[in-house]
């Protein structure tokens, strides 16, 4: 199981050894609660039931990515307005940090709010795309004319394109009150 | 723009939800939401490509020759396609070369390298060649076995259960049955999520 673990992750992701027992015992619960009877019936031989243990383990992996890109992404906010602590430093100190659900649900809430005020700025469906993959999927321009490049000229328009969305969101008074509230 | 970091992944379903959309766990309305999701989110769906990679390794024995030379063939069919969206190609006996058709290869990143597919036209071998040119369009031509190019791809042909006959790319095996293709008939070619198809138009 700890090969898989080391299979799935990447470097940056696991750094000590005990977030690799703990990604282990969550990857073992995750079985636990999803392998069910049926399944097991339905199982032709232990193989199965082994993948089914090794996408419990990538998916633990996969969460827990996607938290550490999350805290990247905020501190690399935070690093616009505040001498924040170095990106290393902060996903040590978030490393092993469960999420409260109600600080979960909270957030999804505030960020359903969000996106739909960013949403209402868009002026066509390319820049309601562009306002996903940037901000929501938080992709480089680079990222994006690779995955559609069909439909962006090039990398300057993109950062064009982007930098006016960005100039008519910061004018949105909505917006405004938001950033004022949640700052 | 700060409150933009709030922004991340946020209408993501959780990655246990899209393991369970793979071992097909879901209920049909949550699968729809997933599915349509994906359509928007291209870092899901490296996610679930990756968990499609678990569900899909190790098979069990018994299966497993049989899937992995059905998994090469689609595998084959694939790489073909990455680069093939829509074809339409009109089967020739006889030594003549000729276009039978064009095909865009838009969307999809584009390999600067001739593909062939053979196909059999009433015991007459021909080959489908699909060469990309300066736009990044491809012209199809089919010309003999004789001309076959050193680079080539032996297709089997399938009988579709319902309705046209269709191509399944199968690699190397030399084993392969054909179903006879009549000449000069025109069909399509065409790319089904993992599956190379041809369908008389």
């Amino acid at each position: 199981m700890q090969s898989w673990v080391v299979e799935f992750c990447r470097e940056d992701d696991i750094r000590r050894s005990d977030e690799l027992e703990d990604l282990m015992m969550a990857a073992f619960a995750a079985f636990w609660r999803g392998y069910t009877t049926e399944k097991l019936d339905k199982a032709d031989g232990l193989g199965s039931v082994l993948r089914y243990l090794k996408s419990c383990v990538l998916t633990e992996v996969l969460q827990r990515r996607r938290k550490i890109r999350r805290r990247i992404r905020e501190h690399h906010f935070d690093d616009v307005t505040s001498a924040g602590q170095p990106a290393d430093e902060a996903i040590q100190a978030y490393s092993g940090q469960a999420d409260a659900v109600d600080q979960v649900v909270l957030g999804r809430q505030e960020a359903n709010h969000l996106w739909m005020l960013v949403d209402s700025c868009c002026s066509d469906p390319r820049e309601h795309v562009l306002a996903r993959l940037s901000f929501v999927c938080d992709l480089t321009p680079a990222m994006i004319i690779s995955l559609l490049p069909h439909e962006f000229e090039d990398v300057q328009e993109i950062y064009r394109l982007r930098r006016n969305l960005r100039n008519r969101l910061m004018r949105n008074p909505e917006l405004q009150s938001f950033e004022d509230t949640h700052s | 723009m700060n409150s933009l970091r709030h922004l991340y992944r946020f209408d993501c379903p959780n990655a246990a939800v899209l393991r369970d959309y793979v071992w097909q766990d879901l209920d049909p309305a949550t699968r729809q939401t997933v599915r349509q999701h994906l359509d928007v989110c291209p870092l899901c769906r490296d996610e679930l490509s990756q968990l499609e990679a678990v569900w899909s390794e190790s098979k069990p024995a018994a299966a497993k020759d049989e899937l992995s030379r059905y998994q090469t063939a689609l595998l084959r069919a694939k790489d073909f396609l990455e680069n093939v969206r829509w074809v339409v190609a009109t089967t020739v006996s006889g030594s003549s070369l000729e276009t039978a058709g064009a095909f865009r290869a838009d969307v999809h990143q584009v390999v600067r390298r001739p593909w062939s597919i053979l196909l059999d036209a009433e015991e007459t071998m021909i080959s489908v060649v699909a060469v990309p040119d300066e736009q990044d369009c491809y012209t199809l031509t089919v010309h003999p076995l004789a001309d076959r190019p050193s680079e080539s791809m032996r297709c089997q042909l399938i009988p579709n259960r319902q309705d046209a006959p269709y191509m399944v790319a199968d690699g190397r095996n030399e084993n392969a049955t054909f179903l006879s293709v009549p000449p000069g008939t025109t069909y399509w070619l065409c790319a089904s999520p993992n599956r190379l198809c041809l369908r008389r138009a």
